[in-house]
C-alpha cells in the first residue's frame, strides 16, 4: 500500500469524526499563557526602563490610534495591560468564503458612539429571552483579541475567551475556556446595542448569553461570508439583554426587562444567577406541560413549521409552545441565512442611527425580535488603513 | 440555505444547485484543495470537477453531511491531481503529510481486491478508539491536511506535542490495521 492510498482511505472515515476535528473543543491550560503574559510584561517593563519615554507616535495629527481605554494618542503596547495581541488565531478558515481574517494591533481611531442603543430594541418579555436557544453561563474574561476582517467585507471584532465557572444551560463544561465573537471594538460604534459588551475587559466576571457558533452563522456580504464560527464557539449579537456584568460599581444588567426582586443596585451576580435558574425552571415546567397535555405530540411541528411559528403573529401565546426535539424552535431575530434576503446586503447598509432604515428592515423581515441584525453591522470605513 | 434544500435541488436535476453549492461551500471546499494543490489554477479546477462530481453522485447518492462529501471529493480529485502534477517534483506542503503517512505503509502496490472503504471503516474504528483530542489532531492533519503549525494554534500547544502525538497515532494506527489484518 502507498501513502496516496491510505490517505484516500482516511478520507472515508465517519463524518462524525470529521465534524468533531472541524470545531475541537480544547481545553486551554491557563498556566503557560499566564507565564508567557508574565514574560512579556517583564521585557516590557525592561524596556521600558531602558529606553527614553518616547512620544505619541501620531501625536497633533488628530488620527492618533486609539488605546484600550478610549484614549488617543496612545501606542498598545505603552500599557502592558491593554497590550493587544492575537496570537492565538488558529488561521485558516473552514466556512469563510472571500475574507480575510487576521490580528488587529492597533486600533483605529475613535467614532462617535450611535446615541440610538436600545430605542431599535424591540420590546421582549423576560420568557421570550430565555426562550431563545442561547447558552447561558456565568465566566470570567481571561483574554481578549482583536481583529480585523478584510476582502468581500471588512469589519472589525473582538473575541473573549471567558474561562466557564458555572453552566446555566447549555453542553459546557466549568473550567473549560470558550472563546466569544463580540462584533465591536473598544471605542467603536461598531453596533448601537453592544451595551456592556464594551465593557468587558480582562478580569471581569459576568454572565454570558450568547449562541453558539455554527457554520449558518455569520455576516454575508456580496459574495463574501465571514463566519463566526471560523473564529469562537459563540457569539453575542446585542450585549444589553444577554449579558449580566459584575461591575465595581454593582451588577450592570437589562433592569428594564429583568426583575430580580430587588433594588438593581443592590444586585450581584449570585442574585441573577438565580433569578435566571428560576426562569429556566419556570419555562422547563411550562415545556413539560405542553408535552404531557393530551394530543401535544400530535401537535409537533416539522421543522419547517416549527420555524414559522416562531412568527410575530404566534408570539403572544408562545408559552407552551410544542417543542421540537426537545427545544422551542424561536426566531431569534439574530441571523438568517442569505436566501432570506436575497444573499445580498442592501445596498444602503444602514447605520444605527438611520432608524428609518431599520424600521424598513425590520418591516421587511417581519422579525419577532426587532433588535438589529450581525449582518447589518456597519462596516469599517473605507478610509482607515493599517 | 439548507442543506437539504440543495440536496433537494440535485435531486429535481436544478443547476441552481451547484450555484448553491459554491457559494455556501466554496470557501471550504477551496481551502481542502488548495492546501493539496499548490497551483492555484489547479485548485480552480479541482473545485470545478468537484461541483461535477456532486453533480453526477447526486442522485443518487443522498449525503447525510454535505459539506463533508463535497470536501470528500474536492480531497480525492485534489490528490489525483496532485499525483498527475508532482509525478516528478515533490515540495509542496502537502508532501510531508503524505511522507508522515509513509511510515505506516510498505510503498508496495495495493491488491486487486483491496476495500478503501473497509479500510476507511477500521481507520474510524481506530480513532473512535483514541482520545478526541487525538483523533481531532489526526484528521486536521490528515483529512483536512492543515499544517502543523495551524494545529497547534488551534490546540492551544507546541508543534512539537503536535508532532509527537500524531507520530504516536501512527504507530498505533499501523498497529490496528495490522491487527485487522490488513496488508500495509
Amino acid at each position: 500500500m502507498k501513502q496516496e492510498d491510505l490517505f484516500r482511505a482516511i478520507g472515508s472515515v465517519e463524518d462524525q469524526l470529521i465534524l468533531e476535528a472541524e470545531a475541537p473543543k480544547t481545553r486551554r491550560r491557563l498556566w503557560p499563557r499566564a507565564a508567557a503574559l508574565a514574560a512579556c510584561l517583564a521585557l516590557i517593563a525592561a524596556a521600558a526602563a531602558a529606553l527614553p519615554q518616547r512620544s505619541g507616535s501620531t501625536a497633533g495629527t488628530g488620527q492618533g490610534t486609539t488605546d484600550l481605554d478610549g484614549s488617543e494618542d496612545s501606542v498598545s503596547g505603552d500599557r502592558p495591560g491593554n497590550m493587544i495581541h492575537s496570537s492565538d488565531y488558529p488561521g485558516g478558515t473552514i466556512y469563510s468564503v472571500n475574507v480575510d481574517i487576521g490580528p488587529l494591533h492597533t486600533l483605529p481611531p475613535a467614532s462617535p458612539v450611535a446615541d440610538d442603543s436600545a430605542a431599535c430594541l424591540a420590546w421582549l418579555e423576560p420568557e421570550e429571552i430565555f426562550a431563545m436557544d442561547t447558552l447561558i453561563f456565568r465566566g470570567v474574561v481571561r483574554d481578549l483579541q482583536y481583529f480585523e476582517v478584510t476582502g468581500g467585507y471588512r469589519g472589525y471584532f473582538t473575541v473573549a475567551a471567558v474561562e466557564v465557572t458555572d453552566v446555566l444551560r447549555g453542553d459546557l463544561d466549568a473550567g473549560d475556556i470558550y472563546n466569544i465573537y463580540l462584533p465591536l471594538l473598544k471605542g467603536q460604534a461598531t453596533s448601537s446595542t453592544a451595551g456592556d459588551l464594551e465593557n468587558l475587559e480582562v478580569g471581569s466576571e459576568a454572565i454570558f448569553m450568547p449562541y453558539a457558533a455554527t457554520a449558518d452563522t455569520g455576516i454575508t456580504s456580496g459574495d463574501a461570508y465571514f463566519c463566526y464560527a471560523d473564529v469562537a464557539e459563540c457569539w453575542f449579537d446585542e450585549g444589553i439583554r444577554f449579558l449580566f456584568l459584575q461591575t465595581e460599581e454593582g451588577l450592570r444588567y437589562a433592569s428594564d426587562v429583568y426583575d430580580l426582586g430587588m433594588d438593581p443596585s443592590e444586585a450581584t451576580l449570585d442574585d441573577a444567577a438565580a433569578y435566571i435558574r428560576s426562569m429556566l425552571a419556570a419555562q422547563e415546567n411550562q415545556e413539560g406541560g405542553a408535552l404531557s397535555s393530551p394530543g401535544a405530540a400530535e401537535a409537533l411541528p416539522s421543522d419547517g413549521e416549527a420555524a414559522q411559528s416562531a412568527e410575530p403573529q404566534s408570539a403572544p401565546g408562545r408559552t407552551g409552545q410544542a417543542p421540537v426535539n426537545g427545544e422551542i424552535v424561536v426566531d431569534t431575530g439574530a441571523w438568517r441565512p442569505r436566501e432570506a434576503w436575497g444573499g445580498e446586503l442592501p445596498n444602503a447598509e444602514p447605520r444605527w442611527n438611520d432608524s428609518g432604515a431599520i424600521a424598513a428592515r425590520q418591516a421587511e423581515n417581519g422579525a419577532l425580535c426587532g433588535y438589529p441584525r450581525a449582518e447589518n453591522f456597519s462596516p469599517a470605513p473605507a478610509d482607515i488603513r493599517f | 440555505m439548507e442543506d437539504r434544500e440543495i440536496i433537494a435541488l440535485f435531486w429535481s436535476r436544478a443547476e441552481t444547485a451547484i450555484q448553491a453549492c459554491r457559494e455556501k461551500y466554496g470557501g471550504y471546499c477551496r481551502a481542502i484543495a488548495a492546501r493539496i494543490l499548490s497551483s492555484p489554477e489547479d485548485t480552480e479546477e479541482c473545485l470545478s470537477d468537484t461541483w461535477l462530481g456532486a453533480w453526477n453522485a447526486i442522485p443518487p447518492q443522498k449525503p447525510g453531511c454535505l459539506h463533508i462529501f463535497l470536501g470528500r471529493i474536492t480531497r480525492n480529485l485534489a490528490l489525483d491531481r496532485y499525483a498527475y502534477s508532482h509525478a516528478e517534483k515533490r515540495s509542496s506542503g502537502f508532501t510531508a503529510v503524505l511522507d508522515e503517512l509513509a511510515e505506516c505503509v510498505s510503498g508496495s502496490s495495493l491488491e486487486e481486491d483491496f476495500d478503501a472503504a473497509l479500510l476507511g471503516e477500521a481507520i474510524s474504528r481506530y480513532l473512535a478508539s483514541c482520545k478526541a483530542e487525538t483523533r481531532q489532531m489526526f484528521l486536521r492533519r490528515y483529512w483536512y491536511s492543515d499544517s502543523i503549525r495551524d494545529i497547534a494554534r488551534a490546540f492551544h500547544c507546541s508543534e512539537a506535542r503536535v508532532k509527537s502525538m500524531l507520530h504516536r497515532t501512527r504507530q498505533g494506527l499501523r498497529t490496528y490495521l495490522t491487527e485487522e489484518g490488513f496488508t500495509l
